[in-house]
Protein backbone atom coordinates (compact mmCIF):
# COMPACT_ATOMS: atom_id res chain seq x y z
CA UNK A 1 0.00 0.00 0.00
CA UNK A 2 2.75 2.21 0.82
CA UNK A 3 4.68 1.30 -1.71
CA UNK A 4 1.88 2.49 -4.37
CA UNK A 5 1.29 5.57 -2.59
CA UNK A 6 5.35 6.52 -2.54
CA UNK A 7 5.08 5.14 -6.33
CA UNK A 8 2.50 7.41 -7.73
CA UNK A 9 3.14 10.18 -5.65
CA UNK A 10 7.08 10.38 -6.94
CA UNK A 11 5.55 10.24 -10.50
CA UNK A 12 3.19 13.06 -9.77
CA UNK A 13 3.87 16.59 -10.52
CA UNK A 14 3.42 18.16 -7.43
CA UNK A 15 6.22 16.31 -5.93
CA UNK A 16 8.59 16.62 -8.52
CA UNK A 17 7.68 20.40 -8.59
CA UNK A 18 8.32 20.92 -4.80
CA UNK A 19 11.55 18.92 -4.83
CA UNK A 20 13.17 20.92 -7.73
CA UNK A 21 11.82 24.44 -5.87
CA UNK A 22 12.87 23.02 -2.76
CA UNK A 23 16.28 21.89 -3.41
CA UNK A 24 16.24 25.02 -5.88
CA UNK A 25 15.88 27.86 -2.79
CA UNK A 26 18.34 25.65 -0.52
CA UNK A 27 21.19 25.94 -3.14
CA UNK A 28 20.40 29.65 -3.58
CA UNK A 29 20.18 30.13 0.64
CA UNK A 30 23.65 28.27 0.74
CA UNK A 31 25.20 29.77 -1.70
CA UNK A 32 24.37 33.70 -0.33
CA UNK A 33 24.57 32.78 2.80
CA UNK A 34 28.51 31.82 2.54
CA UNK A 35 29.59 33.34 0.07
CA UNK A 36 27.84 36.58 -1.17
CA UNK A 37 27.91 38.21 2.25
CA UNK A 38 32.03 37.35 2.76
CA UNK A 39 31.07 35.36 6.06
CA UNK A 40 32.97 31.99 6.37
CA UNK A 41 33.13 29.65 9.11
CA UNK A 42 30.30 29.17 12.26
CA UNK A 43 28.49 32.87 11.50
CA UNK A 44 28.22 31.89 8.03
CA UNK A 45 26.43 28.33 8.81
CA UNK A 46 24.48 30.25 11.00
CA UNK A 47 22.98 32.58 8.73
CA UNK A 48 22.43 29.61 6.35
CA UNK A 49 20.67 27.50 8.39
CA UNK A 50 18.53 30.49 9.70
CA UNK A 51 17.80 30.77 5.98
CA UNK A 52 16.65 27.57 5.51
CA UNK A 53 14.80 27.33 8.35
CA UNK A 54 12.56 30.06 7.18
CA UNK A 55 12.33 28.15 3.68
CA UNK A 56 10.94 25.02 5.79
CA UNK A 57 8.93 26.68 7.98
CA UNK A 58 7.15 28.05 5.17
CA UNK A 59 7.54 25.53 1.97
CA UNK A 60 7.66 21.97 3.85
CA UNK A 61 3.93 22.45 5.92
CA UNK A 62 2.80 24.14 2.79
CA UNK A 63 3.31 20.90 0.72
CA UNK A 64 2.97 17.89 3.37
CA UNK A 65 -1.01 19.81 3.67
CA UNK A 66 -1.70 20.26 0.09
CA UNK A 67 -0.33 16.06 -1.01
CA UNK A 68 -2.10 15.11 2.04
CA UNK A 69 -4.70 16.50 2.03
CA UNK A 70 -5.68 15.31 -1.84
CA UNK A 71 -4.40 11.76 -0.86
CA UNK A 72 -8.29 10.34 0.46
CA UNK A 73 -9.95 13.05 -0.54
CA UNK A 74 -8.89 12.90 -4.13
CA UNK A 75 -9.35 9.13 -4.38
CA UNK A 76 -13.10 9.78 -3.00
CA UNK A 77 -13.57 12.50 -5.66
CA UNK A 78 -12.28 9.96 -8.24
CA UNK A 79 -13.69 6.72 -7.70
CA UNK A 80 -11.08 4.74 -6.96
CA UNK A 81 -11.48 4.91 -3.50
CA UNK A 82 -14.52 2.47 -3.64
CA UNK A 83 -12.28 0.31 -5.52
CA UNK A 84 -9.39 0.55 -2.73
CA UNK A 85 -12.66 0.01 0.16
CA UNK A 86 -13.71 -3.43 -1.91
CA UNK A 87 -10.13 -5.20 -1.51
CA UNK A 88 -9.33 -7.58 1.74
CA UNK A 89 -7.63 -4.78 3.77
CA UNK A 90 -8.67 -2.64 6.86
CA UNK A 91 -9.42 0.84 6.51
CA UNK A 92 -6.10 1.12 9.08
CA UNK A 93 -3.85 -0.11 6.38
CA UNK A 94 -5.37 2.48 4.02
CA UNK A 95 -4.26 5.47 6.57
CA UNK A 96 -1.42 3.67 7.09
CA UNK A 97 -0.22 3.35 4.20
CA UNK A 98 -1.08 6.81 2.75
CA UNK A 99 0.81 8.09 5.35
CA UNK A 100 3.88 6.39 5.03
CA UNK A 101 3.98 6.65 1.33
CA UNK A 102 3.73 10.25 1.18
CA UNK A 103 6.24 10.52 3.96
CA UNK A 104 8.70 8.37 2.59
CA UNK A 105 8.71 10.60 -1.04
CA UNK A 106 8.37 13.87 0.58
CA UNK A 107 11.02 12.68 3.01
CA UNK A 108 13.27 11.95 0.09
CA UNK A 109 12.28 14.86 -1.72
CA UNK A 110 13.50 16.89 1.24
CA UNK A 111 17.03 14.88 1.87
CA UNK A 112 17.97 15.73 -1.73
CA UNK A 113 17.00 19.40 -1.07
CA UNK A 114 19.07 19.17 1.94
CA UNK A 115 22.05 17.17 0.96
CA UNK A 116 22.80 19.40 -1.82
CA UNK A 117 22.92 22.43 0.28
CA UNK A 118 24.43 20.64 3.04
CA UNK A 119 27.11 19.85 0.18
CA UNK A 120 27.72 23.39 -0.63
CA UNK A 121 28.63 24.25 2.89
CA UNK A 122 31.05 21.75 3.47
CA UNK A 123 32.94 22.27 1.14
CA UNK A 124 33.10 26.22 1.86
CA UNK A 125 33.61 25.84 5.65
CA UNK A 126 34.39 22.16 6.59
CA UNK A 127 32.76 19.49 8.09
CA UNK A 128 32.01 21.57 11.42
CA UNK A 129 28.30 21.69 12.97
CA UNK A 130 27.98 18.65 11.25
CA UNK A 131 25.79 17.68 14.13
CA UNK A 132 23.44 20.65 14.29
CA UNK A 133 22.62 20.65 10.62
CA UNK A 134 21.30 17.20 11.32
CA UNK A 135 19.59 17.83 13.93
CA UNK A 136 17.85 20.45 11.80
CA UNK A 137 17.08 18.22 9.25
CA UNK A 138 15.49 15.69 11.29
CA UNK A 139 13.57 18.53 12.81
CA UNK A 140 12.59 18.95 8.97
CA UNK A 141 10.96 15.52 8.54
CA UNK A 142 9.61 15.83 12.42
CA UNK A 143 7.67 18.92 10.52
CA UNK A 144 6.71 17.11 7.34
CA UNK A 145 5.09 14.09 9.33
CA UNK A 146 2.97 16.58 11.61
CA UNK A 147 1.69 18.50 8.46
CA UNK A 148 1.05 15.43 6.63
CA UNK A 149 -0.92 13.64 9.84
CA UNK A 150 -2.97 16.47 9.86
CA UNK A 151 -3.69 16.86 6.08
CA UNK A 152 -4.74 13.08 6.43
CA UNK A 153 -7.20 13.96 8.91
CA UNK A 154 -8.13 16.61 6.41
CA UNK A 155 -8.79 14.59 3.48
CA UNK A 156 -10.78 12.52 5.70
CA UNK A 157 -12.89 14.33 6.88
CA UNK A 158 -13.54 16.28 3.61
CA UNK A 159 -15.77 14.82 0.46
CA UNK A 160 -13.97 16.75 -2.21
CA UNK A 161 -10.22 17.10 -3.49
CA UNK A 162 -10.84 21.26 -3.22
CA UNK A 163 -12.51 21.27 -0.10
CA UNK A 164 -9.69 19.43 1.28
CA UNK A 165 -7.13 21.53 -0.13
CA UNK A 166 -9.09 25.00 0.51
CA UNK A 167 -9.12 23.76 4.23
CA UNK A 168 -5.31 22.50 3.92
CA UNK A 169 -3.85 26.01 2.80
CA UNK A 170 -6.29 27.93 5.76
CA UNK A 171 -4.22 25.73 8.46
CA UNK A 172 -1.42 26.57 6.47
CA UNK A 173 -2.26 30.44 6.75
CA UNK A 174 -3.52 30.34 10.21
CA UNK A 175 -0.83 28.24 11.43
CA UNK A 176 2.38 29.44 9.71
CA UNK A 177 1.15 33.29 8.74
CA UNK A 178 -1.66 34.38 11.14
CA UNK A 179 0.08 32.68 14.03
CA UNK A 180 2.86 34.86 14.59
CA UNK A 181 1.49 38.08 14.58
CA UNK A 182 -0.93 36.53 17.35
CA UNK A 183 2.32 35.72 19.06
CA UNK A 184 3.39 39.41 18.52
CA UNK A 185 -0.06 40.50 20.11
CA UNK A 186 0.41 38.47 22.97
CA UNK A 187 3.99 39.19 23.43
CA UNK A 188 3.54 43.35 23.07
CA UNK A 189 1.10 42.64 26.10
CA UNK A 190 2.69 44.60 29.43
CA UNK A 191 2.21 41.48 31.91
CA UNK A 192 5.16 40.06 32.32
CA UNK A 193 3.49 37.17 34.29
CA UNK A 194 0.93 36.74 31.23
CA UNK A 195 3.30 36.69 28.48
CA UNK A 196 5.14 33.61 28.77
CA UNK A 197 2.47 31.14 30.29
CA UNK A 198 0.08 32.50 27.64
CA UNK A 199 3.30 31.97 24.45
CA UNK A 200 3.65 28.59 25.90
CA UNK A 201 0.65 27.76 25.35
CA UNK A 202 0.74 29.21 21.61
CA UNK A 203 3.84 27.37 21.09
CA UNK A 204 2.74 24.37 22.29
CA UNK A 205 -0.33 24.24 20.28
CA UNK A 206 1.49 25.09 17.05
CA UNK A 207 3.86 22.27 15.52
CA UNK A 208 5.38 24.73 13.19
CA UNK A 209 6.59 26.63 15.91
CA UNK A 210 7.72 23.54 18.04
CA UNK A 211 9.96 23.40 15.48
CA UNK A 212 11.08 26.97 15.27
CA UNK A 213 12.21 27.08 18.46
CA UNK A 214 13.84 23.83 18.98
CA UNK A 215 16.11 24.62 15.63
CA UNK A 216 16.71 27.75 17.60
CA UNK A 217 17.73 26.16 21.07
CA UNK A 218 19.82 23.45 19.05
CA UNK A 219 21.86 26.38 17.21
CA UNK A 220 22.20 28.44 20.04
CA UNK A 221 21.72 31.52 18.09
CA UNK A 222 18.55 33.26 19.72
CA UNK A 223 19.81 36.38 19.17
CA UNK A 224 19.02 36.55 15.27
CA UNK A 225 15.65 35.87 15.43
CA UNK A 226 14.01 38.83 17.66
CA UNK A 227 13.01 39.44 21.21
CA UNK A 228 9.88 37.86 21.40
CA UNK A 229 11.24 34.42 20.13
CA UNK A 230 14.27 34.86 22.77
CA UNK A 231 12.19 35.33 25.45
CA UNK A 232 10.70 32.13 24.56
CA UNK A 233 13.21 30.32 24.20
CA UNK A 234 15.08 31.01 27.14
CA UNK A 235 11.95 29.58 29.44
CA UNK A 236 11.82 26.46 26.85
CA UNK A 237 15.39 26.15 27.04
CA UNK A 238 15.08 25.43 31.15
CA UNK A 239 15.32 21.25 32.33
CA UNK A 240 13.10 19.35 30.35
CA UNK A 241 11.76 21.73 28.34
CA UNK A 242 12.86 20.22 25.03
CA UNK A 243 12.34 16.75 26.06
CA UNK A 244 8.68 17.79 26.33
CA UNK A 245 8.59 19.75 22.91
CA UNK A 246 9.93 16.51 21.27
CA UNK A 247 7.06 14.95 22.82
CA UNK A 248 4.09 17.13 22.10
CA UNK A 249 4.95 17.04 18.31
CA UNK A 250 4.74 13.20 18.25
CA UNK A 251 1.93 13.44 19.95
CA UNK A 252 0.84 16.22 17.00
CA UNK A 253 2.19 13.19 15.23
CA UNK A 254 -0.17 10.63 16.15
CA UNK A 255 -3.19 12.01 17.16
CA UNK A 256 -4.36 13.49 14.06
CA UNK A 257 -3.45 9.95 12.59
CA UNK A 258 -5.79 8.48 14.73
CA UNK A 259 -8.37 10.58 14.46
CA UNK A 260 -8.27 10.50 10.52
CA UNK A 261 -8.76 6.34 11.70
CA UNK A 262 -11.44 6.79 13.50
CA UNK A 263 -13.46 9.09 11.36
CA UNK A 264 -12.83 6.93 8.25
CA UNK A 265 -13.95 4.03 9.61
CA UNK A 266 -16.89 5.54 11.40
CA UNK A 267 -18.24 6.61 8.15
CA UNK A 268 -21.76 5.84 6.60
CA UNK A 269 -21.06 6.62 2.90
CA UNK A 270 -17.88 6.07 1.23
CA UNK B 1 -37.75 -21.99 -4.37
CA UNK B 2 -37.78 -26.43 -3.46
CA UNK B 3 -35.59 -27.15 -5.95
CA UNK B 4 -33.11 -23.64 -5.69
CA UNK B 5 -32.35 -24.77 -1.70
CA UNK B 6 -29.66 -28.02 -3.13
CA UNK B 7 -27.87 -24.76 -4.40
CA UNK B 8 -25.86 -22.85 -2.34
CA UNK B 9 -26.41 -19.10 -2.01
CA UNK B 10 -24.05 -16.76 -2.56
CA UNK B 11 -25.83 -13.81 -2.12
CA UNK B 12 -28.84 -13.19 0.29
CA UNK B 13 -29.96 -9.46 0.70
CA UNK B 14 -32.54 -9.31 4.17
CA UNK B 15 -34.54 -6.56 3.97
CA UNK B 16 -31.87 -3.80 3.48
CA UNK B 17 -32.90 -0.12 3.47
CA UNK B 18 -31.02 3.17 2.87
CA UNK B 19 -32.38 6.59 3.36
CA UNK B 20 -30.21 9.42 2.61
CA UNK B 21 -32.16 12.60 4.88
CA UNK B 22 -35.61 12.11 3.93
CA UNK B 23 -35.09 10.03 0.61
CA UNK B 24 -35.29 6.09 0.65
CA UNK B 25 -33.04 5.13 -1.74
CA UNK B 26 -33.23 1.68 -1.06
CA UNK B 27 -36.21 -0.01 0.44
CA UNK B 28 -36.76 -3.23 2.36
CA UNK B 29 -35.06 -4.74 -0.60
CA UNK B 30 -34.91 -9.02 -0.05
CA UNK B 31 -33.52 -11.36 -2.75
CA UNK B 32 -31.02 -14.11 -3.13
CA UNK B 33 -28.89 -15.28 -5.68
CA UNK B 34 -27.58 -19.14 -5.82
CA UNK B 35 -24.05 -19.67 -6.55
CA UNK B 36 -23.35 -19.76 -10.41
CA UNK B 37 -25.81 -17.51 -11.86
CA UNK B 38 -25.92 -14.58 -14.13
CA UNK B 39 -28.10 -12.15 -12.50
CA UNK B 40 -29.40 -8.65 -13.94
CA UNK B 41 -30.48 -5.48 -11.81
CA UNK B 42 -32.67 -3.60 -14.03
CA UNK B 43 -33.92 -0.04 -13.21
CA UNK B 44 -34.21 3.78 -14.64
CA UNK B 45 -31.43 5.90 -13.29
CA UNK B 46 -31.84 7.05 -9.79
CA UNK B 47 -33.73 3.75 -9.21
CA UNK B 48 -31.21 2.40 -6.68
CA UNK B 49 -29.18 0.05 -8.35
CA UNK B 50 -25.92 2.15 -7.41
CA UNK B 51 -27.02 1.80 -3.85
CA UNK B 52 -27.75 -1.59 -3.59
CA UNK B 53 -24.49 -2.59 -4.81
CA UNK B 54 -22.98 -0.46 -2.69
CA UNK B 55 -24.65 -2.26 -0.08
CA UNK B 56 -23.89 -4.94 -0.47
CA UNK B 57 -20.50 -4.52 -0.67
CA UNK B 58 -20.24 -2.30 2.82
CA UNK B 59 -19.53 0.55 1.28
CA UNK B 60 -22.53 1.97 2.29
CA UNK B 61 -24.08 1.35 5.61
CA UNK B 62 -27.57 -0.08 5.23
CA UNK B 63 -30.40 1.90 8.03
CA UNK B 64 -31.78 -1.72 7.95
CA UNK B 65 -31.57 -5.26 7.33
CA UNK B 66 -28.46 -7.53 6.43
CA UNK B 67 -26.32 -8.90 3.48
CA UNK B 68 -24.99 -12.22 3.54
CA UNK B 69 -22.45 -13.46 1.04
CA UNK B 70 -21.74 -16.79 0.90
CA UNK B 71 -23.21 -17.34 4.35
CA UNK B 72 -21.50 -14.39 5.89
CA UNK B 73 -21.90 -10.78 6.83
CA UNK B 74 -18.51 -8.47 6.91
CA UNK B 75 -18.33 -7.94 10.14
CA UNK B 76 -18.12 -11.93 10.52
CA UNK B 77 -15.24 -12.38 8.42
CA UNK B 78 -14.54 -8.88 6.46
CA UNK B 79 -11.08 -10.33 4.67
CA UNK B 80 -12.35 -13.85 3.60
CA UNK B 81 -15.42 -12.24 2.38
CA UNK B 82 -13.79 -9.16 0.88
CA UNK B 83 -11.89 -11.97 -1.04
CA UNK B 84 -14.40 -13.94 -2.49
CA UNK B 85 -15.80 -10.81 -4.39
CA UNK B 86 -14.81 -8.76 -7.35
CA UNK B 87 -16.06 -5.47 -7.78
CA UNK B 88 -16.31 -2.70 -10.85
CA UNK B 89 -17.76 0.39 -9.88
CA UNK B 90 -20.01 2.68 -12.43
CA UNK B 91 -17.35 5.45 -11.86
CA UNK B 92 -13.96 4.46 -12.41
CA UNK B 93 -10.61 6.10 -11.70
CA UNK B 94 -7.01 4.74 -10.94
CA UNK B 95 -3.99 6.18 -9.98
CA UNK B 96 -3.10 8.18 -13.26
CA UNK B 97 0.92 8.16 -12.57
CA UNK B 98 0.81 4.49 -12.59
CA UNK B 99 1.16 1.86 -15.59
CA UNK B 100 -1.32 -0.85 -16.22
CA UNK B 101 0.57 -3.51 -14.44
CA UNK B 102 1.63 -1.53 -11.99
CA UNK B 103 -2.23 -0.83 -11.13
CA UNK B 104 -3.07 -4.41 -11.81
CA UNK B 105 0.21 -5.64 -9.53
CA UNK B 106 -0.85 -3.19 -6.85
CA UNK B 107 -4.41 -4.78 -6.33
CA UNK B 108 -2.94 -8.52 -7.21
CA UNK B 109 -0.78 -7.96 -3.80
CA UNK B 110 -3.78 -6.27 -1.92
CA UNK B 111 -5.26 -9.43 -2.49
CA UNK B 112 -2.79 -11.61 -2.29
CA UNK B 113 -2.89 -13.24 -5.77
CA UNK B 114 0.61 -13.75 -7.77
CA UNK B 115 1.96 -11.73 -10.58
CA UNK B 116 1.92 -14.17 -13.20
CA UNK B 117 -1.84 -13.61 -13.02
CA UNK B 118 -1.53 -9.97 -13.61
CA UNK B 119 -0.30 -11.03 -16.64
CA UNK B 120 -3.03 -13.72 -17.33
CA UNK B 121 -5.59 -10.89 -16.71
CA UNK B 122 -3.92 -8.13 -18.53
CA UNK B 123 -3.75 -10.17 -21.51
CA UNK B 124 -7.87 -11.39 -20.83
CA UNK B 125 -8.90 -7.95 -20.60
CA UNK B 126 -6.82 -6.86 -24.17
CA UNK B 127 -4.54 -5.05 -23.02
CA UNK B 128 -1.74 -6.60 -23.36
CA UNK B 129 -0.06 -3.41 -25.62
CA UNK B 130 -0.37 -0.80 -23.41
CA UNK B 131 0.77 -2.77 -20.48
CA UNK B 132 3.21 -0.16 -19.49
CA UNK B 133 1.57 3.20 -20.26
CA UNK B 134 0.57 5.37 -17.44
CA UNK B 135 -3.32 4.71 -16.82
CA UNK B 136 -3.72 8.29 -16.78
CA UNK B 137 -3.28 8.03 -20.73
CA UNK B 138 -6.04 5.28 -21.33
CA UNK B 139 -9.16 6.06 -22.79
CA UNK B 140 -12.48 5.45 -20.79
CA UNK B 141 -12.98 2.34 -22.60
CA UNK B 142 -9.42 0.90 -22.08
CA UNK B 143 -9.81 1.94 -18.28
CA UNK B 144 -13.16 0.05 -17.60
CA UNK B 145 -11.02 -3.11 -19.22
CA UNK B 146 -8.18 -2.53 -16.56
CA UNK B 147 -11.41 -2.08 -13.90
CA UNK B 148 -12.60 -4.93 -14.52
CA UNK B 149 -9.28 -7.20 -15.00
CA UNK B 150 -9.08 -5.67 -11.48
CA UNK B 151 -12.21 -7.18 -10.57
CA UNK B 152 -11.65 -10.71 -11.65
CA UNK B 153 -7.48 -10.89 -11.04
CA UNK B 154 -8.47 -13.14 -7.84
CA UNK B 155 -11.20 -15.23 -9.38
CA UNK B 156 -13.78 -14.44 -7.33
CA UNK B 157 -16.57 -16.59 -6.31
CA UNK B 158 -19.02 -13.52 -6.93
CA UNK B 159 -18.81 -10.59 -9.94
CA UNK B 160 -20.51 -7.29 -8.93
CA UNK B 161 -20.38 -5.28 -11.74
CA UNK B 162 -22.21 -2.01 -12.42
CA UNK B 163 -23.44 -0.87 -15.61
CA UNK B 164 -20.02 -2.43 -16.51
CA UNK B 165 -20.54 -1.87 -20.63
CA UNK B 166 -20.98 2.16 -19.92
CA UNK B 167 -17.76 3.70 -21.88
CA UNK B 168 -17.27 0.44 -23.83
CA UNK B 169 -17.06 0.83 -27.39
CA UNK B 170 -19.09 -1.89 -29.83
CA UNK B 171 -16.61 -4.14 -29.73
CA UNK B 172 -16.29 -3.78 -26.21
CA UNK B 173 -19.14 -4.69 -25.54
CA UNK B 174 -19.15 -8.05 -27.18
CA UNK B 175 -15.84 -8.72 -25.87
CA UNK B 176 -17.64 -8.19 -22.28
CA UNK B 177 -20.82 -10.08 -22.71
CA UNK B 178 -18.53 -13.33 -23.86
CA UNK B 179 -16.44 -12.59 -21.35
CA UNK B 180 -19.08 -12.93 -18.84
CA UNK B 181 -20.29 -15.89 -20.10
CA UNK B 182 -17.05 -17.21 -20.02
CA UNK B 183 -16.54 -16.11 -16.10
CA UNK B 184 -19.65 -17.74 -15.33
CA UNK B 185 -19.50 -21.02 -16.81
CA UNK B 186 -15.68 -21.43 -14.88
CA UNK B 187 -18.26 -21.03 -12.15
CA UNK B 188 -18.73 -17.70 -11.01
CA UNK B 189 -21.49 -15.94 -9.83
CA UNK B 190 -22.51 -12.20 -11.89
CA UNK B 191 -24.46 -9.63 -10.73
CA UNK B 192 -24.62 -6.52 -12.71
CA UNK B 193 -26.82 -3.98 -12.93
CA UNK B 194 -27.91 -2.46 -16.28
CA UNK B 195 -30.59 -0.34 -17.83
CA UNK B 196 -29.83 -1.66 -21.25
CA UNK B 197 -32.47 -4.42 -21.96
CA UNK B 198 -31.05 -6.15 -24.37
CA UNK B 199 -27.76 -7.17 -22.77
CA UNK B 200 -29.82 -7.58 -19.94
CA UNK B 201 -32.39 -9.83 -21.92
CA UNK B 202 -29.28 -11.99 -23.69
CA UNK B 203 -26.92 -12.38 -20.85
CA UNK B 204 -29.44 -12.76 -17.45
CA UNK B 205 -31.16 -15.82 -15.94
CA UNK B 206 -32.81 -14.02 -13.66
CA UNK B 207 -33.69 -10.52 -13.27
CA UNK B 208 -34.78 -7.87 -10.19
CA UNK B 209 -36.23 -4.75 -11.27
CA UNK B 210 -35.63 -1.72 -9.08
CA UNK B 211 -37.84 1.47 -9.19
CA UNK B 212 -37.92 4.29 -6.22
CA UNK B 213 -35.52 2.33 -4.51
CA UNK B 214 -37.83 -0.79 -3.96
CA UNK B 215 -37.26 -4.17 -6.08
CA UNK B 216 -40.39 -4.27 -6.91
CA UNK B 217 -40.04 -8.04 -9.27
CA UNK B 218 -37.55 -10.56 -9.41
CA UNK B 219 -37.51 -13.73 -11.46
CA UNK B 220 -36.86 -15.69 -14.56
CA UNK B 221 -38.34 -13.52 -17.87
CA UNK B 222 -40.44 -16.67 -18.78
CA UNK B 223 -41.42 -16.37 -14.79
CA UNK B 224 -42.38 -12.47 -15.20
CA UNK B 225 -43.99 -13.08 -18.41
CA UNK B 226 -46.27 -15.30 -16.62
CA UNK B 227 -46.68 -13.21 -13.25
CA UNK B 228 -47.97 -10.42 -15.47
CA UNK B 229 -50.37 -12.25 -17.30
CA UNK B 230 -48.44 -11.17 -20.86
CA UNK B 231 -50.06 -12.51 -23.94
CA UNK B 232 -48.11 -13.57 -27.12
CA UNK B 233 -48.72 -12.79 -30.95
CA UNK B 234 -49.12 -15.78 -32.92
CA UNK B 235 -48.85 -15.24 -36.79
CA UNK B 236 -50.43 -18.23 -38.49
CA UNK B 237 -49.99 -18.59 -42.79
CA UNK B 238 -52.96 -20.69 -43.77
CA UNK B 239 -53.21 -22.38 -46.46
CA UNK B 240 -55.70 -21.36 -48.37
CA UNK B 241 -57.50 -17.58 -47.88
CA UNK B 242 -60.34 -18.03 -46.01
CA UNK B 243 -63.34 -15.84 -45.37
CA UNK B 244 -64.02 -13.89 -41.75
CA UNK B 245 -67.14 -15.79 -41.58
CA UNK B 246 -65.28 -19.07 -41.50
CA UNK B 247 -62.86 -18.27 -38.59
CA UNK B 248 -65.91 -18.04 -36.35
CA UNK B 249 -65.11 -20.99 -34.78
CA UNK B 250 -62.46 -20.09 -32.97
CA UNK B 251 -63.64 -16.24 -32.11
CA UNK B 252 -64.24 -16.29 -28.19
CA UNK B 253 -61.75 -17.93 -27.37
CA UNK B 254 -58.81 -15.64 -28.60
CA UNK B 255 -58.88 -12.09 -29.95
CA UNK B 256 -57.79 -12.48 -33.90
CA UNK B 257 -57.83 -10.54 -37.12
CA UNK B 258 -57.28 -11.60 -40.40
CA UNK B 259 -54.71 -9.85 -42.47
CA UNK B 260 -54.30 -10.49 -46.76
CA UNK B 261 -57.41 -13.18 -46.21
CA UNK B 262 -54.45 -16.11 -45.26
CA UNK B 263 -52.41 -14.80 -42.48
CA UNK B 264 -54.16 -15.06 -38.93
CA UNK B 265 -52.95 -12.96 -36.22
CA UNK B 266 -54.18 -14.65 -32.97
CA UNK B 267 -53.59 -12.25 -29.81
CA UNK B 268 -53.39 -14.95 -26.49
CA UNK B 269 -51.92 -16.43 -23.15
CA UNK B 270 -49.02 -18.24 -23.50
CA UNK B 271 -50.67 -21.53 -22.34
CA UNK B 272 -53.31 -21.67 -24.84
CA UNK B 273 -50.94 -21.64 -28.31
CA UNK B 274 -51.44 -25.36 -28.75
CA UNK B 275 -54.96 -25.55 -28.00
CA UNK B 276 -55.73 -22.67 -31.01
CA UNK B 277 -53.74 -24.68 -33.74
CA UNK B 278 -55.37 -28.56 -32.88
CA UNK B 279 -58.98 -26.09 -33.18
CA UNK B 280 -57.94 -24.58 -36.37
CA UNK B 281 -56.70 -28.26 -37.53
CA UNK B 282 -60.27 -29.61 -36.70
CA UNK B 283 -62.15 -27.39 -38.40
CA UNK B 284 -60.13 -28.06 -41.57
CA UNK B 285 -57.98 -25.01 -41.65
CA UNK B 286 -54.31 -26.17 -42.66
CA UNK B 287 -51.44 -23.98 -42.57
CA UNK B 288 -47.75 -23.99 -44.35
CA UNK B 289 -46.10 -21.44 -41.38
CA UNK B 290 -46.82 -20.17 -38.03
CA UNK B 291 -44.48 -18.07 -35.87
CA UNK B 292 -44.35 -16.82 -32.33
CA UNK B 293 -43.82 -13.31 -31.18
CA UNK B 294 -43.37 -13.61 -27.09
CA UNK B 295 -43.35 -10.50 -25.49
CA UNK B 296 -39.62 -9.11 -24.73
CA UNK B 297 -37.71 -8.19 -21.51
CA UNK B 298 -39.39 -4.47 -22.49
CA UNK B 299 -42.85 -5.54 -22.13
CA UNK B 300 -42.12 -6.83 -19.07
CA UNK B 301 -40.25 -3.32 -18.42
CA UNK B 302 -42.94 -1.34 -19.38
CA UNK B 303 -45.70 -3.20 -17.42
CA UNK B 304 -43.67 -2.93 -14.01
CA UNK B 305 -43.01 0.71 -14.77
CA UNK B 306 -46.63 1.24 -15.49
CA UNK B 307 -47.99 -0.53 -12.33
CA UNK B 308 -48.47 2.34 -10.24
CA UNK B 309 -51.15 0.89 -8.18
CA UNK B 310 -48.26 -1.77 -6.78
CA UNK B 311 -46.34 1.74 -5.11
CA UNK B 312 -47.25 4.55 -2.88
CA UNK B 313 -46.54 7.87 -3.77
CA UNK B 314 -43.05 9.01 -3.06
CA UNK B 315 -41.72 12.16 -3.41
CA UNK B 316 -40.41 12.67 -6.91
CA UNK B 317 -36.56 12.70 -7.60
N1 LIG C 1 -24.71 9.84 -0.97
C1 LIG C 1 -25.95 10.18 -1.34
N2 LIG C 1 -26.61 11.17 -0.72
C2 LIG C 1 -27.86 11.50 -1.08
N3 LIG C 1 -28.54 10.89 -2.05
C3 LIG C 1 -27.96 9.90 -2.71
C4 LIG C 1 -26.64 9.48 -2.39
N4 LIG C 1 -26.31 8.45 -3.21
C5 LIG C 1 -27.38 8.25 -4.00
N5 LIG C 1 -28.37 9.11 -3.69
C6 LIG C 1 -29.67 9.16 -4.34
O1 LIG C 1 -30.21 7.90 -4.37
C7 LIG C 1 -30.88 7.65 -5.59
C8 LIG C 1 -30.43 6.36 -6.18
O2 LIG C 1 -29.15 6.51 -6.72
P1 LIG C 1 -28.38 5.31 -7.39
O3 LIG C 1 -28.39 4.16 -6.47
O4 LIG C 1 -27.06 5.83 -7.81
O5 LIG C 1 -29.28 5.00 -8.66
P2 LIG C 1 -28.96 4.13 -9.95
O6 LIG C 1 -27.62 3.49 -9.76
O7 LIG C 1 -30.06 3.15 -10.03
O8 LIG C 1 -28.97 5.07 -11.10
C9 LIG C 1 -30.61 8.85 -6.47
O9 LIG C 1 -31.79 9.61 -6.55
C10 LIG C 1 -29.53 9.61 -5.77
O10 LIG C 1 -29.76 10.99 -5.91
MG1 LIG D 1 -26.02 3.64 -10.83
Amino acid sequence: MAKKEMLDSIRSRWLIIFAIVFAVLALIIAGLGMSGLGLGGYEGFNRVTAGLLNLVLYLLPLISLVMGASSIAGEREGGSLHVLLTQPIHKSEIILGKFLGLSLSLITALLIGFGGAGLIMALRSGLMNVKDYLVFVLLSVILVLVFLSLAILISVLSSKRSQALGLGIFVWFVLILVYDFMAIGVASLSNANVVVPLLLLLLLLNPADMVRVLVILQLGGEATFGPTLAALTRTVSHGAGQGLLFGILLVWIIVPLVLAYLFFKRKQDY
Amino acid sequence: MGIETAKETILRVEGTSKIYGTFTAADEISFEIPQGEIFALLGHNGAGKSTLIKIILGLARPDTGNVLIDGCTLRQNLLETRLKVGYLPERLSFYDNLTAWETICFYAKLKGVKESQCEEVLVEAGLQDAIHKRVGAYSKGMQQRLGLAQAIVHRPRLLILDEPTTGLDPSGVLWLKEKIRDWNKAGTTIFFSSHNLGDVEELAQRVGIMRKGRMDVVGTLEGLRSQFGLRVVMRIKLVEPVAEADLEQIAGFADWTLEDRNMLVVDCEPQEKGEILERLLEAGFHFTDFRVEEPGLDAVYRRVMSGDDMFENKAPI
